[in-house]
């Protein structure tokens, strides 16, 4: 398991907690997600606050667990990113595929609202 | 020459080792060339592309990651004698080294999104250089969501680095991808 959950307001956390969240995790990444969307969670929030860096292989999964989020109705939200990783997503426009809070208590406000 | 410096690094292709090797050849760089914040951030992405590239491409061999400066720029050659470059494009598979003398100087799509394309320039039989072709006129990213890549390494390279191209060594039978970063813009 690489993510860890708890639930914020109407939002589900989930925790990354590879601090290197390379090609090694990223098909557990994908897995999990799809996992917890099949269980009927609508608004799913990535936080990234442990990471240190994320690879392509990670932000491929990232953004085939999105598809698989809107075909079933539901969004993932990203949160916690760091300077670099941040960069990253604004570097491939990621930053206009994922809606980015820069805490997971702040992205779970959003859907409160 | 002021700047001019070379030093090789081995990677073993091992996951555990990739971050590591990374803030080695940065703190390297650093003591050469002193690059400035914007240069480590290209720097750091570019390294991890790389080495996660080799990773999943080079098999058990080593990789060897070449580290040169110039008073102008940073280069970064990684070297393996795994697998070939290759991919499909139109329906039709490149594989390097290509074959006959016919795709000299075409331009091939490799992949991209409503935003941009990821493009070779094939040089030669042996060579190709990546560059972005961005799309003036893109579509509400909700409904193009459903056609972004899932593959992003050789996007985030080329459009983290000044000059990206691979490169196909006969004599040697090694794959050579070298990323160059400028380190003095120029006006």
């Amino acid at each position: 398991m690489i993510l860890t959950t708890n639930t914020n307001k109407n939002a589900l956390i989930a925790n990354v907690e590879a601090k290197e969240a390379n090609l090694t995790v990223a098909d557990n990444l994908k897995e999990e997600l799809v996992a917890l969307i099949d269980k009927g969670n609508k608004f799913i929030v990535v936080n990234f606050e442990n990471v240190v860096y994320v690879d392509s292989s990670f932000l491929g999964a990232l953004v085939s667990s999105l598809k698989y989020a809107i075909a079933n109705q539901a969004d993932i939200v990203i949160a916690g990113l760091n300077k670099d990783i941040f960069a990253l997503f604004q570097l491939i426009r990621l930053d206009k595929a994922f809606k980015i809070f820069t805490t997971a208590d702040e992205a779970a406000a959003s859907k409160a609202l | 020459m002021p700047g001019e410096s070379f030093k090789k690094f081995v990677f073993t292709n091992n996951a555990d080792a990739l971050y590591p090797l990374s803030v080695d050849i940065i703190d390297h760089l650093k003591q050469q060339v002193s690059p400035d914040e914007a240069a480590i951030q290209k720097l750091r992405m570019v390294l991890i592309e790389l080495l996660t590239n080799a990773i999943k491409h080079s098999g058990n061999n080593e990789t060897i990651i070449e580290v040169s400066t110039t008073a102008h720029s940073i280069n970064l050659k990684k070297t393996d004698q795994g697998n070939t470059f290759a991919f499909t494009t139109d329906g039709v598979k490149l594989e390097w080294p290509l074959p006959g003398n016919h795709h000299m100087g075409r331009v091939v799509s490799i992949y991209g999104d409503n935003n941009c394309t990821l493009k070779g320039n094939l040089e030669n039989n042996w060579s190709i250089n990546f560059f972005i072709e961005e799309h003036a006129d893109t579509e509400a990213m909700d409904n193009a969501i459903t056609s972004l890549p899932e593959h992003f390494g050789l996007m985030i390279i080329t459009k983290a680095c000044d000059n990206f191209t691979y490169k196909f060594d006969i004599d040697t039978c090694t794959n050579n991808f070298i990323a160059t970063i400028n380190t003095v813009t120029s006006n």
